[in-house]
């Protein structure tokens, strides 16, 4: 259950909470229940967080629901912050849990590997041919191309180059392995190649539905 | 010396090596072509996945503007009170099918028609116990939609909810239709009418003082006049307002009458309804259904092929009745000329007086029924009372939990203007007394059953439960000392909602009490309103990262 407070009329458009004072000031003070500074940081972070649902979920539905329920989250777990490290890394931490956990209840462990069993050795890559793919592409097209990929591989494309995650992080986040981060990135990122490059009729038996 | 793979050039980029390999690995990259190769295109890879994760490409939706907070206290207890509230929203609705059904079917019996299932249910709460209970009746249905609505929007059961809501309220709607609903005629003027030689082919609707209808209307005809006249031919139903109201033409459906002064000359092919202070049925007319009447005084000389349900004052009966009378009232006389071809049954303090020529199919059956005692105790049994107190109680906490939901803005915006006693009391007096026209005629049309009852119901709902919840959060936060919380309180609600409850239940006073909580509640929500569509105005939060 859930409960809202409205923003104030007539917010000003200045920059909310810039300053890294001015910020860890609007934690401590969030962290005893002041709302104004509460509504401070939600303002300051739901955009990223939104975006960071908005990459890592199916739909915009759900990452707006996401935004929502991570912003309880942070509030409920505020005594587990620790305000030595930053705070943005670890809004990052209770969104990825979120949205693994969501997609996690979705899919059945199957689903969330579909198409990269961990048995096939990655072959290598030609540089060349991967930098003209690089070359070509716009951010729209990665981002829908991100969207198509399996949750897995999708997430940890998202916390690794959206949230900046560490390997450690990434572990934690995604239960898995910290020596499995690697191949599970390079992985996830070949799957992105083969949704990027050009379709080419006869190379792949499952897109071949086109004459 | 090998090269190395993809995966330990990402392990290198990224940082990931011990000191040792990395070593190598530098030393190696130094010489080797092919390994930069890689490395600058996988460099150039996580750069482009970089740019386009991190651009800014969506703002926040209008619907994540407003600020998040959960409740001050965690509470376990909500959801018990979550089924408590639905089990007593669900036996309320059993035991209104239950007492509804048998009715319903009475009044199957007797002839009575509607046009769809909801108005009878409406008509059935007002045979029930008078007029008293079809407020009651409203209450119920507000309740059971109230019901599907809180399952529409609870957030566990998001997707699955969706279509039981849907599925529901579409049912909702379809017993509400009216069999055919078109588009009707309108007129307007202070003596608008159908002169004799005009026809309509449509439903029509007139206002006017003096409204004549001479000609023909194939249609229904929908009248609010001061004085009406219907000499014409009506081909369906005629539903009048009227403060003198005269049916002298043919009606070939049924007509129901709300006036001071009804007069039927010429009888109806189906079913006659009145609510009037006085009711003449000519000696003329026929009525070819049955007639349901809630009159003062009343002469009924003409012919009744089926039942008479009368509730009356003083009625004559001269006329002849196919069917079976049964009347609740005094002052029933029952003339020489009178026939009646079923039973004969009358309710109430003094038995009829029945002339010597008077032929009755059957003996009069007369059942004595005491005056009402005054007071509300009395008349009620305390079970009944206690099960609508009850009933009044989770209507009014539902409608809280939903505006809490649903609303969060317009709630919190509620919240603080109840805060401004005399203000909102004000506001709400104001907006009562120009409002109160639009309710009774709401009321109206869900008895005339037009598809217009469900949209009423919706606006009937916050001037009943609105009010109630603003206020009652506010007594109760006031009481809890949470009223500086920041976000309203579930528990605070509910103890202020039953603390109205108790206070408005004082003989005498209770009355002055509820009056005070609806102006002071409907003063909230107006300024909350008010103050809502200023906010949107506001221009959005900017995107931050």
């Amino acid at each position: 259950m859930w409960y809202v407070l409205p923003v104030t009329p007539n917010a000003p458009e200045k920059p909310i909470l810039q300053g890294e004072a001015e910020l860890a000031d609007a934690i401590a003070r969030a962290r005893t229940g002041d709302a104004e500074a509460w509504g401070g940081l939600y303002r300051r972070f739901a955009p990223a967080i939104f975006r960071f649902c908005r990459r890592a979920l199916p739909t915009r539905e759900d990452a707006e629901d996401a935004t929502t329920e991570i912003f309880m989250k942070v509030h409920e777990k505020f005594g587990q912050y620790d305000p030595q490290r930053p705070f943005s890394s670890w809004l990052y931490k209770v969104a990825a849990n979120h949205c693994w956990d969501t997609l996690r209840r979705r899919h059945t462990r199957q689903d969330l590997e579909t198409g990269d069993s961990e048995t096939l050795p990655l072959e290598s890559s030609d540089p060349g041919q991967l930098t003209r793919l690089i070359d070509e592409q716009t951010n729209n097209g990665v981002r829908s191309a991100l969207a198509q990929l399996p949750p897995r591989a999708r997430m940890v494309l998202v916390l690794r180059y959206y949230s900046d995650f560490t390997y450690d992080e990434i572990a934690e986040a995604l239960h898995l392995p910290r020596e499995a981060v690697g191949v599970t990135l390079l992985r996830a990122r070949h799957q992105l190649r083969r949704v990027l490059e050009p379709r080419q009729p006869a190379a792949h038996p499952a897109t071949g539905d086109h004459s | 010396m090998n090269h190395f793979d993809e995966a330990s050039c990402l392990l290198y980029l990224d940082g990931q090596m011990d000191a040792r390999r990395s070593a190598e690995f530098s030393a190696h990259a130094a010489m080797c072509g092919e390994c930069r190769a890689q490395l600058d295109a996988l460099e150039r890879e996580s750069r482009l996945l970089g740019e386009a994760l991190l651009e800014q490409d969506e703002p926040l939706p209008i619907r994540l503007r407003e600020v998040p907070l959960p409740p001050s206290a965690s509470s376990s207890w909500t959801h018990w009170v979550w089924a408590l509230s639905f089990g007593l929203a669900a036996a309320a609705v059993l035991v209104f099918w239950a007492a509804v059904q048998p009715l319903a079917e009475q009044l199957d019996q007797l002839g009575l028609q509607t046009s769809s299932l909801l108005s009878t249910l409406v008509f059935s709460g007002a045979f029930w116990e008078g007029w008293e209970s079809m407020f009651e009746a409203l209450q119920y249905a507000a309740l059971i939609s109230l019901g599907v609505l809180v399952l529409a929007f609870w957030r566990p059961w998001r997707r699955e909810r969706i279509a039981v809501a849907m599925t529901l309220l579409g049912l909702v709607l379809l017993l509400s239709l009216p069999s055919s609903a078109s588009a009707a005629e309108i007129r307007r003027g202070p003596s608008a009418g159908v002169t004799a030689s005009e026809t309509i082919n449509n439903d029509l609707i007139v206002f006017g003082s003096m409204v004549r209808i001479d000609g023909t209307v194939k249609g229904d005809v929908i009248a609010f006049a001061q004085d009406l006249t219907v000499n014409g031919h009506v081909t369906g139903d005629v539903i009048l307002f009227a403060q003198r109201a005269r049916i002298e033409g043919q009606v070939d459906g049924n007509v129901r009458a709300f006036g001071s002064a009804v007069s039927l000359d010429s009888g109806a092919a189906k079913n006659v309804m009145v609510f009037a202070s006085h009711f003449d049925l000519d000696p003329r007319a026929t009525v070819g259904g049955g007639i349901i009447g809630f009159v003062a005084t009343a002469a009924l000389d003409g012919k009744i092929n089926r039942d008479l349900l009368f509730f009356s004052g003083n009625t004559t009966l001269d006329g002849t009745v196919g069917g079976d009378v049964l009347y609740r009232g005094q002052g029933l006389r029952i003339g020489s000329t009178a026939q009646v071809g079923g039973r004969t049954r009358v309710v109430g303090q003094r038995a009829p007086d029945v002339a010597p020529g008077a032929r009755l199919a059957q003996p009069l059956e007369f059942q004595f029924q005491p005056a009402p005692r005054p007071g509300r105790f009395g008349r009620v049994a305390a079970g009944t009372f206690v099960f609508r107190q009850i009933l009044a109680y989770v209507g009014a906490f539902l409608s809280g939990l939903l505006l809490i939901k649903l609303f969060p803005g317009l709630f919190a915006a509620a919240r603080k203007a109840t805060q401004r006693v005399g203000l909102a009391m004000s506001v709400g007096a104001l907006v009562l007394v120009s409002g109160i026209a639009v309710v009774i005629f709401a009321i109206l049309l869900i008895i005339v059953g037009t598809g217009a009852g469900i949209a009423t119901l919706m606006l009937y709902i916050p001037v009943l439960y609105g009010s109630q919840v603003f206020v009652g959060s506010y007594v109760g936060e006031r009481l809890m000392r949470k009223d500086q919380a920041l976000a309203p309180s579930v528990g605070a609600l509910a103890l202020g909602l039953l603390i109205l409850r108790l206070l408005s239940n004082i003989p005498f006073l209770g009355f002055f009490v509820a009056a005070a909580i609806l102006l002071w509640g409907t003063g909230a929500i107006c300024m909350a309103l008010w103050e809502r569509t200023r906010q949107d105005a506001t221009p959005a939060v900017p995107a931050t990262a």
